[in-house]
């Protein structure tokens, strides 16, 4: 009678079994298989890694590379301070506003703010025209296709990732302890230096850790903002893939990117203890608090009138976007003389944007039909697994929010190329499963921790067998964490567009991707049109999210 | 209230229970009768309530047998058990309402729908919550919720109904009304419960036997008033209440505080002891004296009259008792 529990315990660990087998053929293998590459030079085993530092212009873009993600990386910790600051320090009711500045871009797709940037920032955009319209400037400042335009769009990319943290840090800070250390005649750099800073150092360290490791691989961006100068090392892995036919080269600058962010991420995993770095992301809204603070100081206005223009600048480009894409001019003048429904007339009847939505759909289904199956099942086995098992496994599947996603789209590509898997959905599909797992099964972790255990023994002993327990019980609590994790999953795979670039051809390539081709030729209005519709749809999915769970509580 | 079910009889034999080498169930072997009312008292630890959830089937014994009703459960999952639980924290499925909580069981077990809504009625009138079948848990209140965790496990009519601390989590006031609510249904429905708590007033408010385990093992059993009177050892004695030890003739002895005399009324007891007053403690018809008797603190109680002589912290206080009103506490 000894055996019942642990036999029952083996059959539910088999439920993580369909994911793990699924990342280790569709991610770990063509990821290790890079590396292999990257050392089966012809011209011997490390030739590769020498050609990295002997060939001027790769040595440059891996300094590029470490450099832009290092400055990234600080400029998103300075800027996220005053913004969660400024969350935290206002009323609940503005706070959800003002969280909405932030996870409004969060979630909108970094191709859709770019695009944006590119409008809001270039030779006769909207900030230039605002300039000489003034009588600021003369000529145009040149804002983007140097390090300024990388920054700024790479910055406002990542910077969420410390913001959420660290608003949800000050949310755990005692009011009563600054008090405290006032009353005792602290002053106020005394009281950041004391308290404040250590109290959220921890919350900026991991988000600081999650921004350089998703900076190392970045495409988008450098590839569109950035000047010659600024080439970062995902675009020197697309440039040896499609342009040199030089896959040790690329399988080197992909081994490289890997091996850092997987350094990073077990050091910062370290550091932020139980739950790890991905441990609760949902946390950060739920917290009430019932004290608001007084502004007191200048320095406090200070620091509040910072965040209020941080969270300007988080928002602007969702701002400019839709107004931009009804503007009648070509050449996307500002402000707009007369407004139009033309470019989204184009959009709605030209076949290729057509075919592109359609396919952005499609594969969209794919990516969260199996992410949200195979993630669900993975959450609920996980608990069965112990020890060493357990934690590789969670590992292997929380490694593809880790690994740079152009490492993860040239794996495949090299994988499924020869399987003629490139010209339907089903390549991009797969790739996108991948993508999205993680994130389902973060969302069904979540909702588990927060079940009772009890709950499936009182059912068990009023005589309900494991099916029953499973559709009554246990379904019905994480319900609102696998819709979570499927709405999620299609916001990824409905963003992507680094593993479209290489997973797609003309005739199967996503709505991103055409954005993406238009964008790098020559930016029209119906980029901005396309641009406004995938934000809308973002944030329709997102909006329904909030409903489902407004609902629940 | 009709009698329409009666519990039936619990047997443990010699059941052992280990975690990776630590003994947290150490030869427990106990019969308790239908319709009895068995407490398990003891501190956290002491394995009562792994000792419950291997009754219930959601924990396995590593040897030993566990019969309910006469029948054997080594080969019987909790599913097939037939026997109520009411957990501390309630465990009511949150998705569902009242009614549907409560006829869960009963669902399970292939009872028609018109017989369901019936049981569930029944229920719902004994626990005093009629009318609030299409609510959903979170809209009651603890004690609500409990009455609702009660009717649940009482409806599919139990061999046995396990209560692991069911009213840990609940206030004073409610605790105490509840207490007398669950003494009642167990009382006219002839319920077997075996109930686990760490609150001795509870146990024996309640009890019909009281088990005291301690580290895995059973210290003794026994009716409250037994267990009260005649503790077996000094564990015992000093769990239920103040208790005195004191030695004679070499032997050990418990006796309790109102088995004591102070002042004139010790006179002519065959114990006399002298000693200070350190402490008095008003408990309202009684007052509670705690009083150094050389190096040793004594416990005594004695009634407020108004012919007592008043007595302050430091004064000298005479108690006297009778070797007959203690107990000989075992080697």
């Amino acid at each position: 009678m000894k055996a019942q529990r642990p036999k029952e315990n083996r059959r539910l660990a088999l439920a993580t079994a369909p994911l793990v087998l699924f990342l280790l053929l569709f991610f770990a293998y063509p990821v290790a298989r890079l590396c292999v590459l990257s050392f089966a030079d012809p011209e011997g085993p490390l030739a590769s890694y020498a050609r990295l530092l002997s060939v001027p212009a790769y040595r440059a873009g891996l300094m590029a590379t470490f450099g832009i993600s290092s400055l990234v990386t600080i400029l998103s910790v300075l800027c996220a301070y005053p913004v969660a600051y400024l969350m935290a320090s206002v009323r609940p009711r503005l706070a959800a506003l003002l969280g909405l500045c932030v996870l409004l871009p969060f979630w909108t797709s970094s191709l859709v703010r770019t695009t944006a940037w590119i409008i809001l920032l270039q030779r006769y955009g909207v900030i230039n025209s605002l300039l000489l319209h003034a009588g600021l400037i003369r000529s145009p400042i040149s804002f983007i296709y140097n390090l300024s335009g990388v920054l700024i769009g790479m910055t406002h990319v990542l910077m969420p990732f410390v913001v959420l943290p660290l608003y949800s840090a000050f949310r755990g800070l005692d009011r009563s302890q600054l008090d405290a250390a006032e009353g005792l005649g602290g002053s106020w750099l005394k009281i950041i230096g004391r308290l404040v800073l250590p109290l959220t150092s921890r919350a900026a360290c991991s988000g600081a850790a999650i921004v350089f490791m998703s900076a190392l691989g970045y495409y988008v961006t450098p590839a569109l903002m950035g000047g010659a100068r600024e080439t970062m090392a995902a675009q020197l892995i697309a440039f040896n893939v499609e342009d040199q036919l030089d896959w040790p080269m690329a399988g080197a600058f992909s081994s490289i990117i890997v091996a850092a962010s997987v350094m990073i991420f077990a050091c910062a995993q370290r550091l932020s203890g139980p739950g790890g770095l991905f441990g609760s992301p949902v946390k950060a809204t739920q917290a009430t608090r019932s004290d608001v603070a007084i502004r007191r100081s200048p320095l406090d206005w200070g620091v509040a009138a910072c965040g209020a223009a941080l969270l300007f600048f988080l928002i602007l480009p969702l701002l400019i976007i839709a107004p931009m894409s009804f503007g009648a001019s070509p050449f996307m003048s500002f402000p707009p003389e007369h407004l139009t429904w033309r470019w989204y007339h184009q959009v709605f009847t030209r076949p290729q944007w057509r075919a592109a939505l359609w396919n952005s759909l499609q594969i969209g289904m794919i990516a969260v039909t199996g992410a949200t199956i195979l993630g669900s099942l993975a959450a609920i086995g996980l608990d069965a697994l112990r020890g060493r098992v357990r934690t590789a496994a969670e590992m292997l599947i929380i490694m593809p929010m880790i690994a740079p996603a152009i490492a993860l789209a040239i794996g495949l590509y090299y994988e499924f190329a020869p399987l003629h898997l490139l010209s339907g959905h089903w390549g991009l599909g797969l790739g996108h499963i991948v993508l999205a797992s993680p994130f389902v099964f973060i969302a069904v972790r979540s909702a588990l921790q927060r079940f009772d255990p009890t709950l499936l023994d009182a059912a068990t002993g009023l005589g309900a067998g494991p099916l029953r327990v499973t559709y009554r019980v246990l379904l019905p609590a994480i319900a609102p964490g696998v819709a979570a994790g499927a709405i999620f999953a299609f916001v990824t795979s409905f963003d992507d567009v680094v593993l479209a670039l290489f997973l797609t051809d003309v005739r199967s390539r996503t709505l991103p991707r055409l954005i993406y081709e238009n964008v790098s030729q020559d930016i029209n209005p119906t980029v901005a049109v396309a641009s406004t519709l995938v934000a809308l749809a973002t944030l329709l999915v997102l909006s329904i999210n909030l409903l489902l769970t407004k609902s629940k509580s | 209230m009709n009698s329409f079910f009666s519990g039936k009889p619990v047997a443990l034999n010699q059941v052992r229970k280990s975690y990776n080498g630590t003994g947290i169930l150490k030869n427990i072997s106990l019969d308790i009768s239908a319709g009895r009312f068995c407490t398990f008292l003891g501190a956290s630890g002491s394995g009562k309530s792994t000792l419950l959830k291997i009754i219930a089937g959601f924990e396995y014994a590593d040897s030993g047998e566990i019969s309910i009703g006469g029948r054997n459960m080594a080969q019987v999952p909790a599913r097939r058990r037939n026997i109520g639980m009411v957990f501390q924290n309630y465990a009511l499925f949150p998705n569902m309402s009242v009614a549907r909580n409560i006829a869960f069981g009963l669902e399970t077990r292939r009872v028609s729908r018109n017989e369901t809504r019936a049981r569930v009625n029944e229920m719902l009138e004994i626990i005093g919550l009629s009318g609030f079948g299409d609510r959903l848990p979170s809209e009651l209140s603890g004690g609500q919720q409990q009455r609702v965790a009660l009717a649940r496990a009482m409806v599919i009519r139990p061999d046995v109904l396990l209560m692991d601390e069911p009213l840990g989590a609940l206030d004073r006031v409610i605790r105490q009304s509840l207490q007398t609510q669950i003494k009642d249904i167990q009382r006219s429905f002839g319920i077997t419960i075996l109930f686990v708590t760490h609150d001795q007033e509870e146990a024996l408010h309640m009890s019909d036997d009281v088990v005291i385990m301690r580290d895995g093992m059973i210290e003794q059993i026994g009716s409250p008033q037994d267990l009260y009177a005649r503790p077996i050892n000094r564990f015992v004695g000093s769990f239920l209440g103040d208790c005195n030890f004191i030695s004679r003739n070499g032997k050990e002895y418990a006796i309790r505080p109102e088995a004591t005399h102070v002042g004139d009324a010790s006179n002519g007891r065959d114990h006399i002891l002298d000693g200070v007053l350190s402490q008095i403690v008003f408990l309202g018809g009684r007052e509670k004296l705690t009083v150094m008797v050389g190096d040793m603190n004594f416990t005594a109680i004695r009634n407020v009259s108004n012919t007592n002589e008043p007595i302050v912290p430091g004064s000298p206080v005479r108690i006297g008792f009778s070797l007959r009103d203690a107990t000989a506490l075992a080697k």
